[in-house]
């Protein structure tokens, strides 16, 4: 317990070099000083509760077993013995003779259940205990979250947030089914305004395939982020660019969306890489204008992803499918020790500054 | 032999029939579209006298301007036979004409700071700017379904069943606003 408090105390004292001798991105140290390093202590004080309230967990089911153990085993027994004393019940009679007849089987009697209540008092402690342990880590994951993943992200602007908004996103995965339900895991979104427009960043890890072999069941994951975007046209219908999957891929694709028609693009290069799918051929073009096409087609060498989008609601959706773990959603931190967050604040500034690079590589806040 | 031969003429009749399904589809997309570009036309002839109203208080010595664009706009919403194709082309000639006249005309409006901050004025502009971004939109699909439909019946097979159901080759709609003719910069300069 003291080695991890040590190793606490150590963690909160971080300065300058400490933390270029960490790796942190240059830039952002300042920032990390005044509004990271202050926040170490609070979010490391629920970490260290988990082996805190682990230990007192175990103290707690010694101390309940000895002291209501024996106390519920004498009442027990003696409801037993007061049960056979009343009751009129010739094997009830039998019993007590028989208790009576063998002499000490009175004691024996509670003390067997005794033992037995002692027993099953800690195991049920036992049990409820990883329970406990599970909380107490989602409580130190909320705090990563509160205190340690808003700073980050103010680093780019006072309006940059965490907030939930993965509840108004479901109603886009239940209309357009482009990640799969069979596991998914949806992170808070990062929110903020780019020239007024309202932006969020969202990403979902989902598990696309499963196979067993050997009695081993291998998951194969799918990264996505979903940049959206409210935007200030006005339309109605949905519109869909996914990439182009060849003559056989694209037949499949207008079969899944097989409520929407397909409207060929003026851009060569454009046509020569997606597809458009819509529901208003009109809006699609009004939505897809020539310079946004070639916007769109620049995307693939920025963002290192599969790149599609989505028109609803009056949102753009822009969803890039990663190949590697993206960064909100919280990595696996090793709990045994006290941490900095200096990978995930890297990451969280590299991706950051990405996404943002393709907002404005779409041009977002122009009438696209 | 024979068996052979009514094999191929139904083959033959099949893949004519697919054509023909072909063409009267595309001719009926290309229609549509230019239905959507109607709409859009109708919908900036109602906002029209709005911003003349207000534009007349200002430029009251630009009547000639008004009355061009007037009489443009009442020819390219007078009713034309849309199985016609030269009906068609001067149809969207005369909206291409109400195009460039339009725009020129808004160009002006920058020359009169006090009509530009009218605020009845800057809410047709939007609304205009909006629907001349809806216009661009349904040309494009416009033209791109003529250029499909045109496309069948221009190679052949097809050309022999276009001519058989006669059906011609739709006009395109060319975008001509003001920021495809020349400018005279000594317009501006003076």
């Amino acid at each position: 317990m003291n080695t991890y408090r040590n190793q606490a105390e150590e963690n909160y004292s971080v300065n300058e070099k400490r933390l270029i001798e960490l790796g942190l991105d240059g830039e952002f140290v300042n920032h990390y000083i005044k509004y990271i390093a202050p926040n170490l202590r609070t979010v490391d004080e629920s970490r260290l509760k988990i082996f805190t309230a682990e230990r007192d967990d175990y103290i707690h089911a010694v101390i309940y077993g000895v002291i209501f153990g024996p106390i519920l085993g004498v009442i027990l027994a003696a409801i037993i013995v007061i049960l056979a004393c009343v009751t009129v019940i010739p094997a009830a009679l039998f019993a007590l003779l028989f208790i009576i007849t063998q002499g000490g089987a009175v004691i024996l009697v509670p003390i067997g259940l005794l033992g037995l209540i002692i027993a099953s008092v800690c195991c049920i402690y036992k049990l409820t205990l990883n329970n406990y342990k599970d909380k107490r880590q989602k409580a130190y994951y909320n705090n990563i979250n509160k205190f340690i993943f808003p700073n980050i992200v103010n680093f780019f602007g006072e309006d940059y947030q965490i907030i939930d908004k993965t509840s108004l996103f479901k109603d886009f995965l239940k209309e357009f089914d482009v990640v799969t339900e069979l596991e998914r895991t949806i992170s808070h979104s990062v929110c903020f305004k780019y020239d007024d427009i309202p932006i969020s960043i969202i990403e979902i890890e989902s598990v696309i395939s499963t196979t067993k072999t050997n009695d081993v069941t291998q998951k194969k994951w799918q990264y996505n982020i979903f940049i959206v975007a409210e935007l200030n046209k006005a339309f109605s219908g949905k519109t869909i660019i996914t990439q182009d999957h060849g003559l056989i891929g694209n037949q499949i694709i207008s079969f899944v969306f097989k409520s929407l028609s397909r409207a060929s693009m003026e851009d060569p290069e454009f046509e020569k890489n997606y597809e458009v799918y819509t529901s208003d051929q009109v809006e699609a073009r009004y939505l897809c204008t020539s310079s946004f096409l070639e916007r769109f087609n620049a995307l693939n060498a920025i963002a290192n992803a599969r790149v599609y989008a989505y028109f609803y609601q009056k949102k753009l959706f822009l969803q890039l499918i990663m190949n590697n773990k993206p960064f909100y959603l919280l990595p696996e931190l090793d709990i045994e020790q006290p941490q900095y967050f200096i990978n995930v604040t890297n990451r969280v500034i590299k991706e950051t500054r990405t996404m943002l690079k393709i907002i404005e590589k779409i041009k977002i806040n122009s009438a696209l | 032999m024979e068996l052979f031969l009514v094999i191929c003429l139904c083959l033959v009749m099949l893949y004519a029939y697919i054509l023909y399904a072909q063409i009267i589809t595309k001719k009926n997309k290309a229609l549509e579209a230019l239905s959507s570009i109607d709409v859009q036309l109708k919908q900036r002839s109602s906002l029209l006298p709005n911003i003349l109203i207000v534009a007349e208080k200002f430029m009251a010595h630009e009547k000639k301007v008004f009355s061009e664009i007037t009489e443009l706009r009442t020819s390219a919403t007078q009713p034309y036979d849309q199985n016609n194709m030269e009906e068609i082309d001067k149809h969207l000639q005369n909206a291409n004409l109400l195009d460039r006249h339009l725009s020129q005309f808004m160009l002006n409006v920058e020359n009169y700071p006090d009509l530009k901050s009218d605020k009845t004025m800057i809410e047709a502009m939007n609304t205009n700017s909006e629907i001349e971004a809806q216009i661009s939109a349904s040309r494009r699909f416009y033209n791109s379904s003529v250029r499909e439909l045109n496309t069948v019946i221009e190679i052949f097979p097809g050309m022999v069943i276009a001519n058989l159901i006669k059906i011609k080759p739709m006009p395109y709609y060319k975008a001509e606003s003001a920021a495809q003719t020349e400018v005279n910069a000594n317009e501006y300069l003076s």
